[in-house]
């Protein structure tokens, strides 16, 4: 039901009062993340909440790659984004920014007890330094000569191979280090670097929503509500109580940031199976919607390129053949973001799911195609000359004498595909769709179960593609039984 | 029933547009045979395809009964000339009745199962009409290919080298089933160098060579 909630979104995308804010809910705490899952926490999180309610508009999340939430503002499928993003020089030109809602430093987390551990970026040139790709700190680490280590997988990630011994070191935005580089094994240097500026970023043609979101912090500042809103997180820091222009520590505790440490041990059953499993399961509805489409655009579209190329006439066939070798040699995550974020400029905006079935079904069309050529191929020249000859058209001897046994060749490997087109399905969370492998990751980075989560996951995708595989051992024993008669 | 007549036929190959049928002429009346002989190259194969439609040709024309095909529509003659195949060629997922029924039915034929039933019938496969082609022996397979053939109603027929895929001993049945089409009254022309077999019909034979037919007599043989 996710899926055509959101087919009918892109449709009602043009209903004004809402403020569509893009963030990455893999990332994790304290930004956005979800807990229990299936719902939104964060300081982020509640920020949108209230500054939606202050420009007098619902606020609605919209789930997309960290490193893809730009793209979407520019695509007009958010019209914020609120996720951590740093004021730059670059983005100071290209798009419209608030004035910061947070500032700080970058902080560098080391292993406890580690004699060779770095204190200084000057410690860092040639170490092995682990941080999150696109940010200041990465930025940091390159000008300090260090040997940087970008992790996509989100924020946990880093400090995981920290403590394994895989990085010497770990420099990342004060929430990140404060929320995930607090192990027992690891320790957080006091001294920050740098100072972080987080603001809300909207397109460079929304002046007038930036200038309101400016209203509304200037608002939030100066009647506290953004103050306490950080210090329940843990995330009043000096460079906040200067740069935001607020006087004082607001006197209320930071409850949020006690309530997730109190939490970092508890394990995937103490989030409760039934939102886990529930979110699994709309993960895999839409895994599974998307891929068995797309399959049948592929089978379909496949079927008239095979035909074209080995029975069409000479233009059609050199078409079919140029498709099947763009489609196959290039890489199908290429595909996905040229058709939802670069065919907008041409005018063409396609909703996630239509653009993730279109991609998987367009490139594996190409795949099916090839095996229905060789199918067609298997069948001898003469029989086409032994239908024509009893009077069969050309078409009537593909569909009835050809086709019928191109079939038992073609067929096989299309199972094969289809379990390869199931587990390809997860790239598409690059255009916003939140299946199966997304799931996993923003579950995973909620419950910090990557092991148990991922052994379950790993288990949905063979019960997903079991049932294909046995229908389609079924349809070839029973294509290919008048065969075995002979035998 | 109607003769087959051939005149003047032409047909080039190659880049070099050699014409590897040059002027040919054949006549063949209803319910006579004509046995082609040659060296292989001569062209045989070549003749039966532009008989049976499968080809064009350049010039000349093809004839039977009333309807005369010249080079432009020589598609016309598909589906009004049987073959027999060297290979049989028979349809492997389709069981030996819907083989004979699969193009009257696609003409939209009505009766094209009693039709079929009456060759299979005469051809001694009445038992067979449920059997895969591949569960059939060579000679089963022929017959088949025979009866798929006249139950389209052709007129005329053409067989292809009707021996080379037999054993030695199911050989001798083709010149009988030559015969028994003959009685019903259909042109044939055998093309083979099967000496047994053109023997054993007792036809008018000719020889292909320089693109063209010439008479055969028995001493020259």
């Amino acid at each position: 039901m996710s899926v055509f909630a959101l087919l009918a979104s892109v449709t009602l995308a043009a209903a004004p009062p809402e403020l569509r804010w893009g963030a990455d809910a893999e990332g994790g705490a304290p930004y956005v993340f979800e807990q229990p899952p299936g719902h939104l926490r964060g300081f982020e999180a509640e920020l949108a909440q209230l500054l939606a309610a202050r420009l007098g508009r619902a606020a609605r999340h919209v789930q997309g790659p960290f490193a893809q939430l730009l793209p979407l503002l520019e695509r007009g499928d958010v019209d914020v984004v609120l996720n951590g993003i740093e004021a730059t020089d670059d983005r100071t030109r290209a798009y419209a920014l608030t004035r910061p809602y947070w500032a700080g430093p970058e902080r560098l987390t080391v292993r406890r007890g580690d004699p060779a551990a770095p204190a200084t970026l000057a410690d860092l040139r040639g170490r092995r330094v682990g941080t999150l790709p696109g940010t200041l700190a990465e930025r940091m680490l390159r000008a300090a000569g260090a040997d940087v280590r970008t992790y996509d997988g989100g924020q946990e990630d880093p400090y995981r191979d920290l403590a394994l011994g895989r990085t010497d070191a770990v420099l990342l935005d004060a929430p990140v280090a404060l929320y995930y580089g607090n192990r027992p094994e690891l320790t957080t240097l006091p001294a920050g670097f740098g100072e972080l500026r987080y603001v809300v970023v909207a397109r460079a043609s929304d002046g007038r929503l930036r200038d309101a979101l400016d209203r509304a912090l200037g608002s939030m500042i100066d009647d506290g509500t953004l103050p306490a809103l950080l210090q329940r997180w843990g995330l009043w820091t000096e460079e906040a109580v200067k740069v935001l222009g607020a006087t004082g520590v607001p006197s209320v505790a930071p409850v949020e940031l006690e309530a997730w440490r109190a939490r970092s041990d508890t394990g995937l059953w103490a989030v409760g199976a039934g939102p886990v499993l529930s979110a699994l399961g709309r993960g895999a509805l839409v895994t599974l919607l998307l891929s068995v489409a797309a399959m049948v655009l592929a089978v379909v579209l496949g079927a008239a390129l095979a035909l074209a190329r080995v029975y069409g006439p000479r233009p059609v066939a050199a078409l079919a053949l140029g498709y099947v070798e763009l489609f196959r040699g290039t890489p199908l995550l290429l595909q996905l973001i040229v058709v939802y974020y670069g065919l907008p400029e041409l005018g063409v905006r396609l909703s996630p799911f239509v653009a993730g079935w279109l991609a998987l079904g367009l490139n594996y069309a190409a795949a099916e195609a090839e095996n229905d050529r060789a199918g067609l191929l298997s069948v001898p020249r003469a029989q086409m000359d032994a239908a024509r000859v009893l009077g069969l058209g050309r078409w009537q001897a593909v569909r009835h004498v050809i086709a019928p046994q191109a079939i038992r060749v073609s067929l096989p490997p299309v199972t094969n595909d289809f379990i390869a087109l199931l587990k390809d399905s997860s790239l598409v969370s690059v255009v916003t769709l939140t299946e199966l492998t997304k799931t996993y990751g923003t579950l995973a980075a909620a419950t910090r179960d990557h092991l148990g989560l991922g052994m379950l996951v790993g288990a949905m995708y063979l019960a997903l593609g079991l049932p294909f595989a046995r229908l389609s051992r079924w349809l070839e024993r029973r294509l290919t039984a008048h065969l075995e008669v002979a035998r | 029933m109607s003769a087959l007549r051939v005149e003047g036929l032409v047909r080039r190959l190659g880049p070099e547009r050699r014409a590897v049928l040059d002027g040919l002429a054949l006549r063949v009346e209803a319910g006579s045979v004509a046995v082609v002989l040659g060296a292989s190259g001569s062209g045989k194969s070549t003749l039966l395809r532009c008989l049976a439609g499968l080809e064009g040709f350049d010039a000349g024309r093809v004839a039977l009964g009333e309807l005369e095909v010249e080079p432009s529509g020589y598609a016309t003659l598909l589906g009004r000339v049987g073959l027999v195949f060297q290979s049989m060629e028979l349809f492997p997922h389709l069981r030996v009745l819907e083989n004979c029924t699969l193009a009257p039915r696609l003409r939209g034929e009505s009766g094209a199962h009693v039709e079929a039933r009456r060759w299979l019938d005469r051809l001694g496969l009445a038992d067979l009409e449920q059997a895969w082609p591949q569960s059939l022996s060579g000679g089963e397979r022929q017959r088949v290919a025979i009866a798929r053939a006249l139950s389209c109603r052709p007129a005329a027929l053409l067989w292809d080298e009707p021996t080379s895929a037999l054993d030695p001993e199911r050989k001798r049945e083709v010149a009988g089933h030559v015969a028994a089409v003959r009685a019903w009254g259909i042109p044939q022309v055998v093309v083979t160098h099967d000496s047994e077999l053109s023997g054993a019909l007792g036809a008018e034979r000719y020889r292909l060579g320089g693109g063209r037919l010439e008479p055969v007599t028995a001493g020259t043989l």
